[in-house]
């Protein structure tokens, strides 16, 4: 685990891929990971709750893995599936569906790709809600990459970071001059 | 009415998670998060009142 608090720049490669890693399988483990713990609990609150949103407002339908030439290919999924975890049981359903199986989660449909009239049905009763649901957990996938770029990369402060946080980042580094006199001595 | 507060949510999301990949201080960060919010509610507002007026203008 690397040190609390420690920068992205001042992390291997190895702690850097697994924090990257972390932070696409759950919003915010990443930054928890590398000791950064306010900003993970606001992400993952944030994506996490808007996913949730999204997924409540589409009675759990709108997040399915589904590539069909002549029926759907479900384009959504692949921003979906930036959330990580949340999203990954689609994968499990579209197998299951594909042997003809039945539900994933005990009698619930969540998850499971509708056919061209289940589809159909669905659009009838959730109207706007099917959409909004597959807009909501998507933008939450988009989100989530953001996030895993700011675990490798760090905070996109543009020109300079501000005045408080370079003062952090000063304090944090040892000042090279010292060590060379402690080592001439 | 209902459109708006899915509105409000999203743009809450948005800006929270944007801002916080431009600071680290939890305070620059919501306070980032509240000006972002302003701003594409205002490009919100304003698109909407341009459609508005083509519209109008359309009959």
């Amino acid at each position: 685990m690397p040190s609390t608090s420690s920068s992205p720049q001042q992390q291997d490669f190895w702690d850097l891929f697994t924090a990257a890693v972390l932070a696409w399988l759950v919003p915010g483990a990443g930054h928890w990971f590398q000791g950064r713990r306010s900003k993970a609990v606001l992400f993952f609150w944030t994506i996490t709750g808007l996913f949730v949103f999204g997924m409540v407002l589409g009675q759990g339908r709108v997040v399915y893995a589904k590539w069909h030439p002549r029926q759907e290919r479900r384009f959504f999924f692949l921003c979906q599936v930036g959330v990580g975890l949340p999203s990954l049981p689609a994968l499990v359903a579209a197998r299951r569906a594909a042997a003809n199986k039945e539900h994933l989660i005990g009698n619930l449909d969540w998850y499971m790709p509708p056919d061209r009239a289940e589809l159909n049905q669905l659009y009838h009763t959730l109207n706007r809600r099917f959409e909004l649901g597959t807009l909501f957990t998507a933008i939450a996938g988009l989100l989530n990459l953001l996030v895993i770029y700011d675990v490798c990369a760090g905070p996109a402060y543009g020109k300079r970071p501000p005045p408080e946080e370079q003062k952090k980042s000063s304090q944090a580094e040892p000042a090279p001059d010292k060590k060379t006199k402690k080592d001439k001595d | 009415m209902l459109e708006l507060v899915y509105l409000l949510i999203l743009i809450a999301a948005i800006s929270l998670v944007y801002a916080g990949t431009r600071y680290e201080a939890i305070d620059a960060i919501l306070v980032h998060a509240v000006k972002t919010a302003m701003w594409f509610g205002g490009a919100l507002l304003l698109v909407h009142l341009l459609l508005y007026g083509v519209s109008l203008w359309a009959g």
